[in-house]
């Protein structure tokens, strides 16, 4: 199995991320701090939050780029 | 996985992934089912809503998802309020967590705001335009939601 090799959470998501299967664990994140981030864009991960901001212009500078991670905008 | 069939033996659906539900906005009460979705590459979280119409895609999502071209301009009424935008063809995947994910075409509507407006909602997936294109099923059960393509 190709993901077997693939221990590492981001590489992980990376994995996942570039073979269309869904960020594990960040639904489940979002559920229980949305609250928390309201009116933020956030990135979450596997391991949760990775990055939150006013725009998405801003999120994407502050953690480089999308891959691997579930974008939100929490209204 | 399990695998949905119809009662002829057919394949209803090819992929799940975790149903979880929250409220759209904060101070709503009433919550909204959320599926990640890779729009023209970025995967994001969108709100199932068969009362509305099109793939909405906030303003802010689709100037990074680089859209091919608007189609043509609509307006559409969300929440009381007409909104002016534009409609777009655009390539969408309901990822799964089991079995495969689903890549359908979508007709998209992304709204046109004044300067410094944002948009107050999530991105959500309507029925016209868009889920009427594929077979759904929602299991609050098993917390599931399958996928598959329309034959």
């Amino acid at each position: 199995m190709q993901n077997a090799t693939v221990t590492d959470t981001r590489e992980r998501a990376l994995w996942e991320h570039d073979h269309g299967r869904a960020i594990p664990g960040a639904l489940e994140w979002l559920k229980e701090h949305w609250q928390e981030y309201a009116g933020k864009w956030v990135a979450v991960g596997p391991s949760g939050l990775v990055g939150a901001a006013d725009t998405l212009d801003e999120l994407e500078a502050r953690i480089g780029h999308f891959r691997g991670v579930v974008i939100d905008h929490l209204v | 996985m399990i695998q949905l069939a119809t009662s002829s033996g057919e394949v209803f659906s090819t992929g799940a992934a975790t149903l979880r539900a929250w409220p759209a906005i904060d101070g709503e009460r009433l919550s909204r089912v959320r599926l990640q979705v890779a729009i023209a590459g970025i995967v994001a979280n969108a709100v199932i809503d068969t009362g509305g119409a099109y793939l909405v895609v906030d303003p802010q999502l689709a100037r990074k998802s680089r859209l091919h071209p608007p189609v043509h301009e609509d307006r559409i009424v969300i929440r009381g309020f007409v909104y002016r935008g534009m409609v777009h063809r655009v390539p969408v995947t309901l990822i799964a967590d089991a079995g495969e994910s689903l890549q359908f075409e979508a007709t998209a509507f992304v709204p046109e705001l004044d300067e410094g407006e944002h948009w107050p909602l999530p991105s959500y997936l309507g029925w016209q335009g868009c889920l009427e294109r594929i077979r759904l099923a929602l299991d609050p059960g098993t917390e599931r939601v399958y996928f598959g393509a329309l034959r």
